[in-house]
């Protein structure tokens, strides 16, 4: 088990990577399970009763035939969810096998998607990588659907090969022109919506694929692919790097790889190998990554408890993760959103920072709304100094430079010539200051990490 | 690898400790504080042509039987060919592309490529912009237009000498050209929204607001994601309000159309007439990834470029800036020689560049590809390395030694009046 201290800090770190964040009630909730247990009951989250997010998600009302409800029906279940590793499995492969509305164009394709990743969120490989074959919207995705004897369509081959398990270097243009034979037929039905198998539209001859010969289809060649030690080496990278760290060394890697092949393709025992790794909770992992839009957007509102009124203003948030970045069911291309340091540039940045405006100065019912005073008085704090520790933590943020911290309390005392005032805590400085406070927290270089 | 992520940090550090100086002086001025420099008076802007072009159906060989073999679907008839040579012609939806081919103002540099091309979309585009065949696709480093910013552009503490622009929608995803190690490119997705929002219920509050979050992202860090984000926020800040105080020099007269180029160049347009500095800016135009139904699709985005190409130009001439910019548009492979089943084409290899300027010695340049030779996945060899498009730029529009940059000496194709 890992040596690291177990302390809110620790526990707040665990929570922004397998979940959206942590309110410090959930954070208490975690730590006073003890470290065994808490990874233990994160891992093991089909036995947690998660049904009060369908009650919230059903009383928003939504119309999942529009892209803009299904964003927000996913948004919700990553805020409300008791299960944040299944929901934050979903997001990483949502990214991994990154489809997109804009050429797909039917909503519902995407949440049957969208559920099938739920489903397989620590599923088995293997079975994964065949359904997603199988899988509609990735079949109208990727022009399976067109994929005719004689005259293949490489893309799905191409990009499975590349994109879903080897990466480039681990299979030859040949290997792809064979594969794309072999998913030769593997269509849909538009009637029923279901996956179809077009025998007349199937090439049945002998392909030769990563060595391996015979008349294969599709589901051979997930076959050899999930066993190759390159499907492990590069799913277990890029599953310790979207969790832990970027850069690990190659002996993390050929470890986990190792639990990949020796559990048959568990999904499963590859992050338990994670969470339960020194590594994840090494000085090296905290704030490490670059938050992505959605983490950014969605861990602010459950961290501030947000109200979130769907027939009002909801459209905002989606609006602002589409400008820093990230429209959920819509990634820019098959490969995902590049993410990491290239989340960050001028634009996007400015965008987030206008988020948290939006949302700190929000005073209206509608859309997403906070209350400053309500979170205030779970605490005691009145002084300056105080406030801004209190709203800090509040966010998740344990290690805020000095220098930075200062700077926050300077604003709160500060006058609107800038000149040095004194914060009381009356309402007509929470409505100011405090929103100010909250605003300029959301923008700190800090809080852009996880 | 050249650049290391610790010389990044270096440049980073550096900048950082020259921007923040006395962060109130800076952040407090609504004034158009930049001098803009801009070094050669010069501005280069960069058209990807994202997802891969089908160089063959844009650029169309005409009277060569092996075209027609291969397509019997896609393959353009000869009657309705813009026949600008003996042997090659535009796309019929191209037809003010073809005029300012006429007028001499634009470049077609053919059957562009380099060694062991790779079919990947993402690795391929990594090569392109990094100028480098033999990048990896994830790795965050320089690329070819950012390497020239620090080279050139960094020392004018401009931060929008290097802009990378989108339509509104999406974000204006940095292009790994732009990744430099001495400044931070602006990337502005939309002129209304680039600027930084504060409540407006205490406007008087709002410079408290500016210095605090100038202040939280001055603090020394070792840390390269922390410094970039930081770096990237004081750049927003100063770019913005000079952005927002520049752009207003220009009114609106030419037509461009509604398309996400259009747009684009639009915008290009409008920084330029702002002096603002810009010496590089980039765009993007996606959807080339034409595997099926290419025909529609195909003809929709080259009807984009051909009509946004002449409305950009028509704009810089009324604004007097068309002897002073260039325009080169590339995309990360062409596609294969022959159709699928599907009505489109798979991944190809090599394709043309374009190039568009007065300072442009318009007409086809390099050889058309052998559509009979090919490669064992049945694409085109390539003839001219795309680098040596670059090196043609850097060293005769650009006016800075085009090795250090590409890593390599170049053929200097001709095709700018120097």
């Amino acid at each position: 088990m890992c040596a690291a201290e177990w302390n809110e800090r620790s526990v707040a770190h665990m929570l922004r990577r397998v979940g959206f964040g942590a309110t410090p009630e959930e954070i208490k909730f975690y730590l006073d399970m003890g470290q065994a247990r808490a990874i233990d009951y994160i891992l093991n989250y089909e036995s947690i009763d998660d049904s009060e997010v369908d009650r919230q998600i059903a009383a928003a009302n939504l119309d999942l035939t529009k892209t803009s409800d299904l964003i927000l029906w996913w948004v919700l279940r990553m805020i409300f969810t008791k299960r944040p590793l299944q929901e934050k499995m979903v997001f990483f492969w949502h990214d991994h096998f990154a489809t997109a509305i804009f050429k797909v164009k039917e909503q519902e394709l995407m949440l049957q998607q969208n559920q099938l990743f739920r489903k397989f969120a620590l599923g088995n490989f293997q079975d994964f990588l065949l359904a997603v074959s199988q899988d509609p919207a990735m079949i109208i995705w990727l022009d399976n659907f067109t994929n005719k004897k004689g005259q293949p369509n490489e893309n799905y081959a191409r990009e499975l090969n590349e994109l879903f398990s080897m990466g480039v270097g681990n299979y030859t243009e040949m290997d792809v022109k064979e594969a794309a034979r072999a998913f030769t037929g593997w269509s849909i039905n538009r009637r029923t919506k279901e996956f179809q198998f077009e025998t007349n539209q199937h090439d049945f001859g002998t392909k030769t694929f990563l060595g391996e010969t015979g008349p294969f289809n599709g589901d051979d060649i997930v076959r050899i692919i999930s066993g190759k030690p390159a499907t492990a080496q590069f799913i277990s990278k890029k599953l310790f790097e979207f969790f832990a760290f970027q850069n690990p060394k190659q002996s993390t890697i050929d470890n986990l790889a190792n639990i990949y092949l020796t559990s048959r393709f568990s999904i499963k025992a590859v992050m338990q190998a994670i969470l339960t790794s020194d590594e994840f909770f090494s000085e090296k992992a905290f704030n490490s990554i670059v938050k992505s839009p959605t983490e950014y957007v969605v861990g602010t509102l459950k961290m501030l408890k947000a109200t979130i009124d769907t027939r009002g203003k909801a459209g905002d948030i989606l609006n602002s993760l589409s400008i820093q970045g990230q429209t959920l069911f819509n990634p820019p291309s098959v490969s995902g959103w590049d993410g990491g340091i290239e989340w960050i540039n001028t634009s996007t940045l400015l965008n987030r920072f206008n988020f948290a405006n939006t949302l700190s100065s929000n005073r209206m019912t509608r859309g997403a709304t906070i209350d400053p005073k309500a979170l205030l008085s779970n605490s005691k704090a009145t002084k300056s100094k105080d406030v801004v520790d209190f709203f800090l933590k509040q966010l998740g943020l344990f290690d805020v430079d000095v220098l930075s911290n200062k700077t926050l309390k300077k604003y709160l005392d500060q006058n609107d010539d800038g000149s040095k005032g004194k914060f009381t805590l009356t309402d007509a400085n929470i409505d100011k200051k405090v929103r100010g406070l909250i605003h300029l927290i959301i923008t700190l270089p800090d809080y852009q990490l996880n | 690898m050249a650049h290391s992520r610790r010389d990044f940090l270096k440049g980073t550090i550096g900048l950082l400790s020259l921007s923040i100086a006395s962060p109130e002086l800076c952040f407090q001025s609504s004034s158009n504080v930049f001098a803009a420099p801009n070094p050669s008076g010069k501005v280069l802007v960069v058209v990807q042509l994202d997802g891969g072009n089908d160089g063959l159906n844009t650029v169309i060989p005409y009277t060569d039987k092996a075209y027609y073999d291969a397509r019997p679907m896609l393959a353009i008839a000869e009657s309705s060919v813009l026949k600008a040579s003996d042997n090659l012609g535009f796309h019929p939806v191209m037809s003010k592309f073809k005029s300012l081919f006429d007028q001499k103002r634009i470049a077609v540099i053919q059957n562009t490529g380099y060694p062991n091309p790779n079919l990947s979309h993402f690795q391929s585009r990594a090569i392109y912009h990094r100028a480098d065949p033999t990048t990896r696709e994830e790795v965050f480093q320089l690329g070819w237009l950012g390497k020239y910013g620090d080279v050139k552009l960094s020392d004018t503490g401009n931060p929008l000498s290097v802009i990378n622009l989108g339509d509104g929608r999406g974000s204006a995803a940095l292009p790994k050209s732009l990744v430099a190690e001495k400044l931070i490119p602006a990337s502005i997705n939309s002129f209304p929204l680039y600027q930084f929002q504060t409540d407006a219920k205490y406007p008087a509050d709002r410079n408290n607001q500016i210095n605090t979050l100038a202040k939280s992202n001055a603090i020394k860090s070792d840390d390269f994601n922390f410094l970039y984000v930081e770096q990237t926020a004081l750049d927003a800040l100063d770019s913005s309000q000079s952005l927002q105080a520049g752009i207003t020099k220009y009114t609106p007269t030419i037509k461009y159309p509604e398309n996400s180029l259009g747009v684009q160049l639009q915008m290009a347009a409008q920084v330029i007439a702002g002096d603002l500095g810009a010496q590089v800016i980039h765009v993007t135009l996606g959807g080339f990834d034409t595997h099926s139904g290419q025909k529609s699709d195909h003809e929709e985005l080259l009807t984009a470029i051909s009509e946004s190409f002449d409305a950009f130009y028509q704009d810089l001439v009324r604004l007097g800036k068309a002897d002073s910019v260039l325009v080169m548009a590339f995309s990360e492979f062409g596609r294969r020689v022959r159709e699928n089943g599907s009505a489109g084409t798979d991944h190809g290899t090599s394709g043309p560049m374009f190039v568009m300027g007065n300072a442009v010695k318009g007409g086809f340049y390099g050889n058309s590809p052998n559509l009979t030779n090919l490669d064992n996945t049945g694409n085109t060899i390539f003839d001219i390395d795309f680098r040596s498009v670059y090196s043609t730029i850097l060293s005769d529009w650009l006016l800075t030694d085009p090795q250090p940059i590409l890593g390599g000496k170049f053929e200097n194709i001709g095709f700018i009046n120097k």
